[in-house]
């Protein structure tokens, strides 16, 4: 008895227990279908990595990556060393362990991975479903790594799907001669791309700006072209996007709504990632995955350091305060287009307007005349100031109750914009100029301006003209740094941190007597900016160093296990 | 109902007349009486005609009587008791008593599948017995060990009404959350012990070096504790019923040092923050002061009645006890109550000589109600930092902070408190804060506990042959919990807002059961003593647990309460479901060998086979083994030692070595082996064009593949030495300890080129090693009984290797989800196990008041990076220990018990440099440096107010040392003469003071609770639910 009942329980079957809601690698990737489904895993990869909260910080990465270096916007915030990860940046003092850096870096792999798995499942296929499967993904992997090549020099190109074991070197020889190789076989990817890609059908075909068409694979073709100083075939990509004529510039009036969710999927759109509510999918986790989530609240205004809340009408919820105007900025652009351009009133707003022409919501200080407010000590800007401000705010960045899931909801539904057609306009007129053909450029550059309702419309264009109408018309959208290094036009980051402004009002807070390069501001001086430099006065090294910040450093815990990836120079 | 009594008696009379051969009629009828010490007949005593097989045993009343010579000697002999000769003498009423043998009952431990002597023993086994812990206000198991055994650390994280405790034997060893000891209650497997009443306990004991645990193979590598619940046998067979009532009065204990109404101001202006305009702006008046945990805690009562029943005889046992605990916790309202009825039920009987049949059976119902601790925006946590010149409430709107007043006008959610004058819950008008007002959060969220367990096993003992015992057990475990959980939109600050109503319910249930057989067989002959065990099990374990939930502006059809289930949901709101149910099992055989000669030597040998189904390892990997040895020599048994040694001054001495290795499984779950492609679970929207936010489906890998994933094996050196002196009245205990864990399974991050954010692999090593003392001495004064017992151990935690792609693991960054602080805890080798990793501040610059620090080469520097995060301290202790004493004298008793930590280190979150208007510990403001005071040991306030790499750095650790008072018991038993007469047999009244006083330099609140509890995020203080100080008054009634 004892014997039988020992062993007769010992069927192994038992442990045997299939797993539920899976497949096998070995089945999947076979047909039509399972392409196109991984085609959607590559999508959601890339908007998930690249444009989302999904991915370390909560910040969507790649966007502060791609523009806090730029000598056109401050890191700003409560205080100097709130969100410190971006004041790092901005100012010049990040390591190789910074968070941003490290986050972009490894996202945009992240994403890569989902296209090279589609490129080697199907590459041999011969359905024009796996052949435009294909394509698509080839031109999101080179839309990648041609970002990777213009922040890192020459990272690994990475153009399979890599084994665990697998410790990639820098690509080619790792000089400047590889990084223009690098970003020329970005652009050959997509010219090679292009027979098998759809093209979009109109300027109003909406569908058509949130995937990767043809206009998308010249874009992408062109820029790659332009950094790797290949100006002839950047201009033949560009001009391709110019004449299919699926895209145009949207009215001046509706200038602003490139940067919020009215101007989803519109005729300037050139590829886009696409955040939608669905009446079925909760809000979380799903959509709140991929929506920009607190981003939102790193650009808005700094809320709580007003005396009354002026948010709480135009975007409703309350902001951090991390992203500040240059007053120079502000002042070239108010210089160059006059103050009530279409483009001026889309990015950024007077102090005095925030302050005096807010509906607050609050009868008391509603019902005051705007005599009343100049003086009123119910509103106005807080004893702390605005650390990081000038005499301007920024509106470009800062979202509108549309953009939000629902009204205090930090949930950010505008589609994540990768390329607009004034960039291609404005890269087409550089390479013709490159070139040496003005006469295009002009158009093209006119074009813009003209839409911009600025009052500079230039009757002779140069690099110049060109590069002001870029910085002023591209604010914001990761271009004006990558610029800055390729052109060489560094001197303005050199000092950056030297004067980093904090607003205040006198009505709170009297200047005092201790207060460094006090201006006022000249619509009305109740408000005024005092310079600090705290970053300098601990002792840090600030500034852009030649040599060494043109080109991020690789992320310290990816160095430390590669041994084949060799530092960027300056980061060693 | 059945009349075990009377049954009892006829058996008993039945057995006495079968004892009389007819041919012992020449001798004379010798009677006489067998008590106890306490002067209670014995029942079913033996007594033996030394030389004869005459004999007899006591009645109900402790009467025998025998057929012997004038001259015979009586044998008497009753299991627990001291035998004892008696010479007859002529006599013919002989009255006997029996002395309890402490040191017998003492003696036997449970080891798996079988007991054990504890002379035995050659393993480290700490035992913990029912005594030991009775009467404690622990209302749980797991919390009643805490300070009673050396190498056994409880952590208690929060002192919420029906939290539970984690056990931690011999340290930390593993990078994953699975490091609870394997749990076993009457041979059941179980998840928790918290279920369990302390009163249900008979014994506990910890099978702590693996070579005792290796019984249990793959599960025991962090440890077993068996636990035996009351069987009724240890009553001594006497039929009892006993009624135990305890009234709890809790307070809260130690409030954290925060600034008060003044001195936060004092401070504020110090820092730039405010300044008097603002304050006359708000209606500050001197002297204004509201302190948040006078507003949220208030003295509350929790009781709990216990009744059991208990008899047996020499044949069988019952043992059956209904236990219900009612407690309110000490929040303001009722949202922190904890309810649990249980009842244990445990039988067994001697059907014939060769076979027992027995039960146990714990059944269960809780509900329990709870508010948010221990995490960004919690209730908890602002409590603490909700600064003083704010008040609960405000009667108007006028009243109320600016922003509040807006949103209000808006027409925007903002909550009063129905049962406080409709008041408006307040918020600050200095700062903007996380969680705006807890009472606020207390009230707009609803979240209840239900469950019902029924856990129990069915055994039958055949014993076909002397020595020989074939064991056959079923255990079984039903379980059934449901959360519902309900908040309602509110406005409280822009950071404590919701537009949306949320609801949800849970539903699991479960059905696990246990088949075990085995075979123990045990033989003497002459010095040689033997033992042999073998046997299997199978497991199998079956779950079916479904979640429904919805959020959204407007989702119910009506708000009423009735109305606040998912059953009345709208039409179109959208619901989220989820119902998962699985199967896991596993398969394995075991043995045991023993030898011992003489008492002098023991040798003990273990193994275990397991098998894992295929959600947790690969077919080709499933079977793994376990090995055990362990040695014992008994010195003080020898005669060299005991002709140079006097047995007066050295009783006993014994040395102990063993090795061994166990294993855990339960770091491998859902298939983590394989990489399949997870079907249609991501999507892209292609059709913007339709306005629906249309889905279009993919699918994708989900990991990399890892084939030779296995568990985690830790193997272990344990030597140990036991000795009594002075007559056995001082023992010790001394136990050293190595273990290493190997294969750790960790997750890392591959290169990201590789593109995939993590993988598993087996990929390190975690040292744990140590010394447990056990020292205890017990002896009397006249009529005074006393004894002191203590325990220490000591724990060096290391992490000896990891995978070679990855410098170190982190933890969330922030030390909790939500935090900018620049704090995390880390994974690293050479360091002990999630360390805190953050910035080493160094002191301050005496010219400047400016904070400096040590950068990564050990430089003073005053700025830091990333790149100069280093090691600043740890959650875990490097000593803990436990002290009891014991005095009786004359019917009073009285404990004193209490247990402590040291070298533990507690990072306070309290502080936020982004919000640095929160209330804070005034500490740092206290010990700043300031105009006139340069030797300071803080930097200038103002300087780092808002810098977090100063809060992020070890000015923020803090010395987690304590020593806790955990019981002050004075006990008194009425002297029985006066209680029989009311048929009560013992009646003892008592007062405690429980968690009443605790010796700490800590700051903040209780050391013991302040700390997160997660495995990679210990020792965070980011406010919790303290331990609160307990009032006890309760009586204990036997009848």
């Amino acid at each position: 008895m004892t014997v039988a009942t020992l062993f007769s329980a010992c069927d192994q079957d038992l442990l045997e227990i299939p797993q539920k809601g899976v497949v096998t690698i070995e089945t999947f990737y076979q047909n039509d279908e399972d392409a196109e489904a991984a085609m959607v895993a590559a999508y959601q990869g890339f908007l998930w990595n690249i444009c989302t909260k999904e991915g370390g910080n909560i910040y969507a990465p790649f966007r502060a990556c791609f523009n806090l270096c730029g000598d056109d916007m401050l890191a700003a915030g409560e205080f100097f060393g709130d969100n410190d990860f971006m004041g790092a940046m901005n100012e010049f003092r990040y390591d190789s362990g910074s968070e941003v850096i490290k986050n972009t870096y490894s996202n945009i792999f992240y994403a890569m991975y989902y296209s090279n798995l589609v490129i080697d499942n199907f590459k041999d296929a011969q359905t024009p479903v796996q052949k435009r499967v294909v394509a698509e993904a080839r031109v999101l992997r080179a839309y990648m790594e041609m970002m990777l090549a213009i922040g890192w020099n020459c990272p690994p190109l990475v153009d399979h799907v890599l084994l665990p074991s697998d410790l990639p070197a820098n690509y080619g020889n790792n000089d400047e001669a590889s990084h223009k190789e690098l970003l020329e076989w970005c652009a050959k990817e997509c010219e090679a791309a292009l027979p098998d890609l759809n093209e979009r059908t109109s300027p109003s075909d909406k569908d058509g700006a949130v995937k990767v068409t043809k206009g998308f694979a010249n874009a992408v073709a062109g820029k790659a072209y332009l950094f790797a100083g290949k100006y002839d075939e950047a201009k033949t990509a560009l001009k391709r996007v110019i004449d299919s004529k699926k895209y145009e510039l949207v009215p001046g009036e509706r200038f602003w709504e490139n940067f919020h969710i009215e101007g989803d999927c519109n005729e300037e759109k050139i590829f886009e990632a696409n955040i939608e509510l669905n009446a079925n999918v909760p809000v979380w986790w799903d959509i709140v995955n991929r929506s920009t989530w607190m981003e939102a609240n790193i650009w808005n205004w700094r809320s709580d350091h007003f005396v009354a809340n002026p948010s709480t009408n135009y975007s409703s919820i309350d902001g951090w305060g991390g992203c500040g105007v240059p007053q120079s900025f502000a002042d070239e652009m108010i210089a160059n287009d006059g103050e009530d351009s279409y483009r001026v009133k889309a990015t950024m707003i007077p102090i005095t307007e925030v302050v005096y022409n807010t509906t607050y919501g609050i009868e008391d200080v509603d019902k005051l005349t705007l005599e009343q407010k100049k003086t009123s000590d119910k509103l106005g800007i807080g004893l702390k100031g605005l650390y990081g401000q000038s005499f301007y705010l920024p509106l470009k960045p800062v979202c509108r109750i549309n953009d939000l899931a629902g009204r205090g909801q930090n949930i950010r539904l505008n589609n994540f914009v990768i390329m607009r057609y004034a960039e291609v306009l404005l890269m087409y007129a550089e390479a013709c100029l490159q070139t040496g053909d003005a006469t295009s450029a002009k158009t093209y550059i006119n074009q813009i301006q003209e839409r911009a309702g600025s009052k500079t419309v230039s009757a002779s264009v140069d690099m110049n003209v060109l590069k002001r109408e870029k910085k002023l018309e591209l604010w914001l959208e990761g271009c004006r740094w990558a610029d800055l290094v390729r052109w060489g036009d560094t001197d303005g980051v050199k000092n950056a941190a030297q004067k980093v402004p904090v607003l205040y009002d006198k009505m709170t807070r009297p200047v005092a007597a201790s207060d460094e390069g006090v201006t006022y501001d000249p619509k009305d001086n109740r408000f005024y900016c005092v310079v600090s430099h705290a970053a300098k006065d601990r002792g840090d090294k600030v500034g852009f160093v030649a040599g060494k910040h043109e080109y991020f450093p690789y992320p310290n815990n990816v160095i430390t296990v590669n041994p084949n990836l060799k530092q960027n120079p300056g980061w060693e | 109902m059945w009349n075990f009594k009377s049954l009892q008696k006829t058996l008993v009379c039945l057995f006495l007349i079968s004892l009389f051969p007819l041919g012992a009629l020449a001798q004379s009828i010798i009677k006489g009486t067998v008590k106890d010490e306490a002067g209670e007949p014995i029942i079913g005593a033996s007594v033996q005609v030394q030389g004869t097989k005459t004999g007899g045993v006591t009645d109900l009343n402790g009467n025998f009587s025998v057929q012997a010579g004038s001259n015979a000697v009586l044998n008497i002999s009753y299991v627990g008791y001291v035998s004892q000769k008696v010479n007859v003498a002529g006599r013919n009423n002989i009255a006997v008593v029996l002395k309890e043998d402490a040191q017998s009952l003492q003696d036997v431990v449970v080891i798996g599948y079988g007991v054990q002597k504890k002379s035995d023993l050659t393993g480290a086994v700490a035992s913990v017995k029912g005594d030991d812990i009775k009467n404690l206000s622990a209302t749980n198991a797991a919390q009643a060990l805490q300070g009673k055994a050396a190498g056994v650390q409880i952590l208690n994280t929060s002192g919420a009404p029906g939290e539970g405790s984690k056990i931690r034997v011999r340290g930390y060893s593993s990078n994953s959350e699975k490091i609870d000891p394997l749990l076993i209650v009457d041979g059941l497997k179980v998840e928790d012990i918290n279920y369990l009443d302390p009163s249900m306990i008979e014994s506990i004991e910890i099978l702590k070096d693996a070579a005792s645990a290796a019984i249990y193979g793959a599960e025991a590598g962090n440890g077993v504790v068996l636990i035996t619940t009351k069987s009724g046998a240890s009553n001594n067979g006497r039929s009892s019923i006993k009624y135990d009532f305890k009234m709890t009065n809790q307070r809260l204990g130690k409030k954290a040092e925060l600034f008060e109404g003044d001195e936060y101001v004092e401070y504020q202006k110090a820092i730039g923050n405010i300044n008097d305009d603002l304050l006359t702006a708000n209606g500050y008046k001197p002297g204004m002061n509201y302190n948040w945990f006078d507003a949220v805690f208030e003295p509350s009562w929790a009781t709990q009645h216990s009744i059991t029943f208990q008899g047996g005889n020499d044949r069988g046992h019952f043992f059956t006890s209904l236990n219900y605990l009612n407690n309110d916790g000490i929040v303001v309202g009722d949202k922190d109550v904890y309810k649990r009825l249980s009842a244990q039920i445990n039988a067994d009987y001697k059907i014939t000589d060769w076979l027992t049949v027995g039960t146990t059976n714990s059944i269960g119902r809780y509900t329990r109600t709870s508010v948010s601790q221990q995490s960004y925006g919690s209730m908890l946590n602002s409590v603490m930092s909700l600064d003083p010149l704010t008040p609960a409430y405000y009667s108007t709107i006028e009243e109320c902070a600016t922003a509040m007043q807006q949103h209000y006008q808006l027409g925007d959610p903002v909550l009063r408190d129905p049962n406080h004058n409709n008041d408006f819950y307040a918020t600050s008008k200095y700062l903007e804060e996380a969680t705006g007002n807890p009472l606020l959060q207390r009230d707009r969220q609803e979240s209840k506990s239900t469950g019902i367990n029924v856990r129990g096993t069915a055994y039958l003992n055949f014993t076909p042959i002397k020595g020989l015992v074939y064991t056959s057990r079923f255990g079984y475990r039903i379980t059934q919990s449901n959360t519902h959980s309900y908040s309602t939109p509110y406005w409280a600050t822009g950071m404590a807002q919701s537009t949306d109503y949320s609801i949800s319910a849970n539903i699991n249930t479960g059905y696990y059961y246990q088949w075990e057989n085995f075979v123990n067989y045990n033989k003497s002959f002459g010095k040689h003593t033997v033992g042999a065990m073998a046997g299997m099990s199978y497991i199998e374990n079956n779950w079916d647990n479904a979640a429904e939930s919805a959020q959204g502006t407007d989702i119910l059809k009506s708000y009423e309460e009735n109305f606040r289930y998912i059953n009345y949901l709208k039409d179109d709101a959208v619901k989220n479901m989820k119902n998962n149910l699985g199967t896991s099992s596993s398969m394995s055989y075991f043995g045991r060998l023993t030898y011992s000669y003489d008492d002098r030597y023991s040798l003990q040998a273990n193994f275990r086979a397991d098998a894992f189904d295929s959600s947790k390892l690969i077919k080709e990997n499933r079977w793994a083994q376990f090995p055990s040895f362990s040695a014992g020599w008994t010195i003080s048994n020898e005669k060299f030692f005991k002709d140079a040694v006097n047995e007066d001054i050295v009783s006993f001495l014994k040395l102990r070595a063993s090795w061994g290795q166990n294993g855990n499984v339960s770091i491998l779950t859902d298939y983590p082996y394989v990489a399949t492609i997870s079907l249609n679970s991501q999507w892209y929207q292609y059709k913007p064009s339709t306005g629906n936010g249309d889905l279009t489906y993919g699918s994708g890998p989900t990991a990399l593949a890892n084939p030779d994933l296995k568990w985690e094996t830790a193997e272990q050196i344990d030597l140990g030495i036991n000795a009594r002196f002075l007559n056995n009245r001082l023992s010790f205990g001394l136990d050293w300890f190595r273990k290493e864990t190997k294969d750790l399974l960790v997750k890392i991050a591959p290169i990201p080129e590789i593109g995939l954010k993590e993988a598993y692999v087996n990929a390190g090593n975690v040292l744990n090693s140590g010394f447990e003392f056990e020292l205890g001495w017990r002896d009397h004064v006249g009529d005074l009984q006393y004894s002191i017992n203590t325990n220490l151990s000591t724990l060096h935690n290391e992490v000896l290797k990891l995978h070679n792609t990855i410098d170190r693991i982190e933890g969330t960054t922030g030390g909790i989800s939500g935090l900018n602080n620049k704090v995390r805890t880390a994974f690293e080798v050479g360091q002990p196990i999630w360390y805190f990793r953050g910035y080493k501040f160094a002191g301050v610059n005496k010219e400047t008041g400016a904070p400096q620090y040590y950068n990564k080469d050990g430089e003073i520097v005053e700025t830091v990076t990333d790149n100069d995060l280093q090691y600043i301290g740890k959650a875990i202790p490097d000593f803990t220990y436990g002290i009891t004493v014991n005095l009786a004298w004359k019917g009073f008793d009285f404990t004193l018990f209490g247990t402590g930590t040291a070298g533990n280190d507690i990072f306070s979150l309290l502080y936020s440099a982004d919000r640095s208007k929160t209330n804070c510990l005034k500490y740092y403001w206290e010990n700043s440096w300031k105009e006139d005071n340069t030797n300071a040991k803080f930097p200038k306030s103002a300087t780092v107010a808002n810098d977090w790499t100063f809060w992020s750095s070890s000015a923020s650790i803090f010395n987690g040392s304590y020593f806790k008072f955990k019981q002050i018991q004075l006990g008194y038993t009425i002297p029985k003469n006066i209680t029989q007469k009311v048929k009560i047999n013992e009646l003892r009244v008592y007062a405690s003071l429980d968690d009443f006083f605790t010796i700490s330099s800590y700051p903040g609140c209780d050391p013991e609770t302040a700390t997160t509890g997660g495995y990679n995020a210990m020792g965070y203080d980011a406010g919790s639910y303290p331990t609160t100080k307990k009032a006890i008054f309760g009586v204990n009634v036997t009848f």
